[in-house]
């Protein structure tokens, strides 16, 4: 199940990439075009259906940017998780809030009046959280007495927060007029975190999971609306050169 | 934009790559839970490593003994002549006792010491592979004595430390 919805949004990516290269820059004698401002606010689909098969995992996150220049765009996200980790030794529920905010530069040069999108930025996110640890073995490597070493007695540890950077590489393509599909990678670094005592943040809200030290990645997969508030018109342009 | 959409293809293949997972498994070199480390010593020499004879070691309560050796016979895979012993601890407790015997398969010779630990356990965080591990500490007023049964072949007791944290390091001497 995760891998065939995993192959599915693998695909959207795919030819979400062709939808946006099929449009080929042919003539450059283009009247000005005029351009839409506004703000664009979306959700996360990956995480609303992961929250349906996953029984172990309820989560969301909602997007927003906001048009600044031609080429700018202030961008955040917000979300809330709530994940279960079963490891072998360790079985922990993550709880927690996250925002992330930053801006998003658009690379792609558009043909007519289509605005879609092929952008690199930058976040920082924080998150404030629980963790609730539910069981957790002892390992013992010589265990020689009939003593059970699985504690089931839980532990949690509240008031957690971590604070991080990340660098996104987005796509989002308009399928309809204003409504855009979009997908994001992101790598992340751990700039600070608070940790439990005698317990560890293996998994953040909002950075995922820690267990390549301060790195971390993410992405999503939005679906979004673009509320116009204003149009501009470009000054019409020198020709540039296409590599 | 050709280079911009390069980099993207590298970042998304270096991404898939390192999807493996790693460390998933609790390593044999990462200290974990360890056994209480006892050396044997002379009691006439005291500085002087002294190998024991044919000795099993078995919980008080327990129905078999330590297994010293996988590949030895049903009676000496339980037996070690070495002058160095290593013996878990009840996690669940804060007694464990041992009873360990000399010349354990010679009637003549054999004699059987009751040795008693007494400690507090703590409970630590270790990784994500490994989990948790017990670090005992040896009470300070009792924490390793024999019990006198007018024919002890243990002489004498010394606990090097009491903190029970590595098994690299001796925590009690026993002098025969």
């Amino acid at each position: 199940m995760k891998h065939t919805l995993k192959s599915i949004f693998n695909l959207t990516f795919v030819l979400l990439s062709f939808s946006i290269f099929a449009q080929k820059k042919e003539s450059d004698s283009i009247a000005p075009k005029t351009e839409k401002y506004g703000i664009r606010v979306g959700a996360d689909l990956y995480k609303i259906a992961r929250s349906i098969y996953d029984e172990d995992y309820k989560g969301f996150e909602v997007t927003a940017d906001y048009r600044f220049s031609k080429r700018i765009y202030f961008a955040g996200e917000l979300g809330n998780e709530n994940k279960t980790t079963d490891e072998a030794q360790l079985n922990f529920t993550t709880k927690g809030t996250y925002f992330k905010f930053g801006a998003d530069y658009n690379m792609y040069e558009n043909w007519l009046d289509m605005e879609n999108l092929i952008t690199l930025g930058m976040r920082y996110g924080f998150s404030s959280f629980t963790q609730d640890l539910n069981s957790y073995s002892i390992y013992n490597p010589n265990s020689y007495f009939n003593d059970s070493s699985i504690i089931t007695e839980g532990k949690e540890f509240s008031g957690l927060s971590a604070h991080w950077l990340e660098a996104v590489v987005g796509m989002k393509a308009e399928i309809f007029d204003n409504l855009y599909i979009g997908v994001s990678v992101r790598m992340n670094y751990l700039l600070t975190e608070k940790e439990p005592e005698d317990f560890e943040n293996l998994y953040i809200p909002g950075f995922n999971r820690t267990y390549d030290g301060k790195f971390g990645v993410g992405f999503n997969y939005t679906l979004s609306y673009f509320i116009p508030i204003y149009k501009k018109q470009n000054q019409p342009k020198v020709e540039k050169k296409v590599n | 934009m050709k280079k911009f959409l390069n980099i993207i293809v590298a970042v998304i293949i270096a991404f898939s790559i390192s999807g493996c997972e790693k460390d998933d498994i609790c390593a044999s070199t990462t200290p974990t839970t360890p056994r209480i480390v006892i050396d044997f010593y002379n009691r006439e020499n005291n500085d002087v490593l002294k190998n024991v004879t044919r000795l099993t070691a078995k919980g008080i309560d327990e129905e078999i003994g330590i297994v010293f050796n996988e590949n030895g016979t049903e009676i000496t895979k339980y037996q070690t002549n070495a002058n160095r012993l290593s013996l878990p601890l009840k996690l669940n407790s804060e007694t464990t006792q041992y009873v360990l015997t000399q010349y354990s398969d010679t009637e003549e010779l054999t004699n059987s010491d009751t040795i008693t630990f007494n400690y507090s356990t703590r409970q630590l965080y270790v990784s994500r592979a490994c989990g948790y591990k017990i670090n005992f500490r040896l009470n300070d007023a009792d924490p390793a004595k024999r019990e006198l049964d007018g024919n002890e072949w243990i002489s004498n007791i010394v606990v090097e430390t009491t903190n029970i944290e590595t098994e690299n390091e001796t925590h009690i001497k026993i002098y025969f």
